[in-house]
Order: structure tokens, then sequence, then C-alpha cells
């Protein structure tokens, strides 16, 4: 098998820059949220993202953390090419973002598979392009194998359990070879095992092919143990609180590592928790 | 467990009554055996039966005269007779003929016309309103209009089948478009599909189950509306057998075209049924 480039150049700083990047909603709703609060009047302007900054070097796993209704998912999809009505700068590789391309492949929070195609289909999805049929049988199987699906081809997503499906969808993404990965809370409705897997399964396809994954999450165990960098959000308008390499040596246990755990500490900290743990 | 049974036995007082039940579990055994009958066959065929002994009951009480209300054999004489003169079979490729006419019509310009509708929101509020003023208007108001547009024959069974199934179809196929789910989209742009490949990799097959459906559906109101159009526009046709036969005093032939109708509509139900049992249509109904 031939998937990491053994000439690759050294991962290249500054891979993703986001410069004061300012997105605001439109307010649709007629009825009023809460009374006891001011709450924004229909068709004003809602601040989400207020001059956010970040810089993300090629092949890190960036986790951003923060309450829910942040606009982190907001920024995630910004950065994919997804939403394009904002101001500030958006680049990967020293290009604009201008919309979604093959190049950077988002994982959707919900399955985002194709349900009526099989799994061979959906993991070729990104290769239908190539001439030779041999060879792209070839490769789905081989990234179908890489996530411990092989001979799953035929299947149709409805035929697969949860974890499966997010494992094709992983499969997928990774068999266009993207520069960049987009991960939206990718673990959420999993039970705790096959959460435990998938984090597994995600950190050993980066180990193999290090790409750059962007993943957002509200789980902070999930970003101690996978990210090579965190962001963590505040509340709206938000801004980023904490933005911070982790230089932990792998595999990473927060209750042997003692900095690790203090660092767990502050997250919870910022984050609103405030109870021993 | 065990021992407590045991225990219930070996009292006096209730060893009778648990013999008793014993007895009666045994005496339901005929019962037992009606209804394992009734599970191994079909239960279509005792319905069936049921309804040709009342038949034959009303007719044997007399309440109407034989000319009025045939009975069951003066029904199955008159089928072979139609058969034997070869009307049966003229009248049912006549009317099975126009049914596939006007529902492949409407097919082919009801399902472009619900995914333009569909997919693009400009074109449906000003459209949408329009289809909804004229879905409720009857096949059969058009009847006067399509005669005096097409005259007699075909043309105007047609163009009636088609309206009847034309706007069914186009709501449904256009609600079906509109309700893909975004993700599909965002995947579709995010792995740069062309705009023949959003038709053909996600938009239809993506409504296809529900399509499936109302072509179902279509296709029985169609079957519906040919037998009605046919009373009137034309002179063949289950429907002008029905007339004619009507006129010619022959209930026998009455009823024989309305058990083949009846007949028709199941088995052109049931094929559409099949259809959507294929592969490509079973994810709708077992995935979202």
């Amino acid at each position: 098998m031939s998937f990491a480039d053994t000439k690759s150049p050294a991962p290249r700083e500054g891979f993703i820059r986001v410069r004061n990047l300012r997105k605001a909603y439109q307010e649709r709703r007629k009825a009023r949220r809460d009374p006891e609060y001011p709450s924004p009047r229909y068709g004003e302007d809602i601040l989400i993202l207020d001059g956010v900054d970040i810089d993300i070097d090629e092949g890190e796993i960036v986790c951003i953390l923060g309450p829910s209704g942040c606009g982190k998912s907001t920024l995630l999809r910004i950065i994919a090419g997804f939403d394009t009505s904002y101001t500030g700068e958006v680049s990967i590789a020293g290009r604009k973002v201008a919309g979604p391309s093959p190049h950077h492949i988002f994982v959707f929070q919900q399955s985002g598979l194709l349900d009526w195609m099989t799994v061979g289909g959906n993991v070729g999805l990104g290769l239908r392009r190539m001439k030779d049929k041999a060879a792209k049988r070839e490769k789905v199987a081989e990234y179908l194998e890489l996530v411990d699906l092989a001979g799953f081809e035929d299947h149709y997503p409805f035929q697969l359990s949860g974890g499966m499906q997010r494992r094709v969808e992983l499969a997928r993404a990774m068999a266009v070879s993207p520069e960049v990965l987009f991960m939206d809370e990718p673990f959420t409705g999993l039970d705790f095992l096959t959460h435990m897997r998938m984090r597994e399964e995600v950190l050993n396809l980066h180990e193999y092919l290090r790409k750059t994954i962007v993943m957002v999450t509200h789980d902070i165990e999930d970003a101690l143990i996978m990210g090579d960098r965190i962001v963590i959000f505040g509340n709206r308008p938000t801004r980023v609180k904490l933005a911070r390499k982790l230089e932990f040596p792998r595999p990473r246990d927060v209750s042997s590592d003692p900095d690790l755990a203090e660092l767990r500490r502050q997250v919870y900290l910022m984050m609103g928790v405030h109870y021993a743990l | 467990m065990d021992e407590g049974r045991k225990k219930a036995v070996a009292v006096p007082g209730l060893s009778g009554f648990t013999e008793s039940l014993a007895g009666r579990v045994r005496a339901l055994d005929p019962l037992e055996k009606l209804m394992d009958f009734l599970r191994r066959t079909p239960l279509s065929v005792v319905s069936f039966g049921a309804i040709l002994l009342l038949w034959a009951a009303v007719v044997r009480l007399g309440v109407w005269s034989e000319n009025v209300l045939p009975g069951p054999l003066a029904a199955a004489r008159g089928m072979e007779e139609l058969f034997r003169s070869g009307l049966l079979l003229k009248h049912t490729a006549a009317s099975l003929f126009r049914v596939t006419a006007g529902f492949y019509l409407a097919v082919l310009l009801g399902v472009p016309a619900g995914i333009v509708l569909g997919y693009f929101a400009l074109a449906r509020r000003a459209v949408n309103p329009v289809i909804q003023f004229f879905r409720p208007i009857s096949p059969l108001a058009w009847i006067p209009l399509a005669m005096l547009w097409f005259g007699i024959g075909d043309k105007p069974a047609i163009f009636l089948i088609f309206l009847a199934s034309f706007f069914p179809l186009v709501v449904s196929t256009a609600a079906a478009v509109e309700n893909i789910g975004k993700t599909y989209f965002q995947v579709a742009a995010n792995f740069a599909f062309s705009r023949y490949e959003m038709l053909s990799l996600l938009i239809f097959p993506a409504i296809l189950p529900s399509v499936m459906v109302s072509l179902r559906i279509s296709l029985g109101i169609a079957w519906l509306v040919v037998v009605a159009a046919e009373m009137i526009a034309v002179k063949s046709g289950l429907g002008f057998l029905i007339i004619d036969s009507r006129n010619a005093l022959r209930m026998d032939f009455v009823l024989d075209a309305m058990i083949l109708i009846g007949a028709i509509g199941v088995i052109l139900d049931a094929v559409m049924l099949r259809l959507a049992r294929s592969r490509e249509v079973l994810w709708g109904a077992r995935g979202r």
C-alpha cells in the first residue's frame, strides 16, 4: 500500500490561516425567545464570530472546543468553504477559500453517506473519475480495509451500525487523499466503546497518513487526547480564548500525566465547570 | 417454579380444577385447527369466496330479477361469451393502451417538472398556486373541453388520464426534491458533482423511493379515470363496454366488465409494488 507520501516536504507552518474572521447571522425568528432577557429583534444582525484568528500547521490535528452555540461549527463550515458570507481572511495553503473542494473533505456530524449507494459506491465517490475500474475497485478495498470494513463493499449504509457508517465516511474522505479533513463532532451519537475505538481509529489514520485534521468537539477528553493543538472558544460573540500547542507524548493518558491532568483542570475551569474532577 | 407446580397439583381441592382446565384446552383443539388452517390459506381466497356466496344468496333471494342482478354463474357464462367473441381482449387492450399512454406522458412531463419545482424555490412559488388550483378540478370536468379539442377517440381519453396523474406526480415529486437532506447537497458540493451528477447521483436516486409510491397511487387514479372517460368519449374500452352493455340490457356483461376492471387494477398495483421492492428503492424504506 502506498498511502503516505514518503518524499513529502517538511510540513508547512501556517497552512490554514484565519485572520480577523467576523460572521453575523440575521435573526429570522419573529417570536421573542425569552421576555426576561433582551433578545435580538427580527432582521437584526447577531454577531457570532468576532475577530477570530487561528493558525494551523500542516499535518496537525486541531481540536476546537467551546460551549454549544458558540459558533465552532460555523467556523468549521467557513474554513471548509460551505459558508462564504463573512468578513476577514481564510486561506488554506496560501489560497483564499472560495468554496467547497475535493481537497478539503468534510465529515458530517450526522452521517453524510449517500444512502442509496453501496458502501463501495460511497467510498469510491471521490474516485469516480478514475478510468481504470480495476484500480479503482482495489483502492476502495484498500481504504475499507484501513477502517476494518474489508468486504463490506456491497452493503448499503442502512445495513451498518452507526459506528461502521462513520468509518465508511472516514474511508471515503481518506480515499481522495485530501489536504485537510474537517470533522464536525464526529463521535456524537456513538456508544462509549465505539467512541473510544473511533478515536483510536482516527489517531491511527492520522499517524499513518499525516493529513491535517480540523475537528470540532465538545468533548474535552477527545481534544486533550487527540489534539496537536487546541483552540478554545468563549461565549458569543466568540473570540479565541485559548490557542495552545499540545506537545505531550502519545499515546496520552490524562490519569497518568500530571501536566495533562493540570491542563484538563484548567480547560474545565475555562469552560465553566468548577467542581472537582 | 417446578416445585410450586407440584405442590399445587398435590393440593386435593385444586387437582380437579387443573384437570378440568386441561379438558377445556383439549376442547379448544378444533378451533386451533381452524386457526392453523386460516394461517396457511391465503385469506383472500376465503373473503372472495364469501363475497361470491353472498352474491349467489342475494340472487337466490330474488330481491331483484335475474335481468337486473345476474348471478355468479350467469356472469361466468357472460365472461366466456365475451372472451370467445374477442370483445374482452379488444376492450381490455383499448383501456390498457390509453392508461399506458396517458400515464407515461404524465410521468415523462410530471417528474421533470416536479424536480424543477422542488429544486428552484422561485419556480415553486410561482407555479405551485396554479397547480393547487387545477388539482381539485376532477379530470371528468374536462370531458366537454377534451372532446371539443381532441374529438372522439383515444386522444381525449389519454388527455384525461394525463391530467389525472400529472398533478399528483408533480406535487409529490416536488415535495420529494424539497425534502432531500441538506447534508447530501453539501456532500455533492464537497465532492465537486457536476450538474449531471447532481441529477444522476443525488436528486434522482434520492427521490426514487417516494416517487415510486406516488407512481403507484397515480396509476391507480389513472385506471379509475380511464373507465369514466370511456363512458363518454369513445367507442371502445371497458368503460364503453359497461355503458354499451347497459344500453343492451346485458347486466351480466356490466358485471363482467366491473370484475375485469377490479382484477386489472389489482394486477397493475402488484406490478408497481414489485417495482417498489427493487434494490434502488429499498434503502428508502429502511433508511431515514
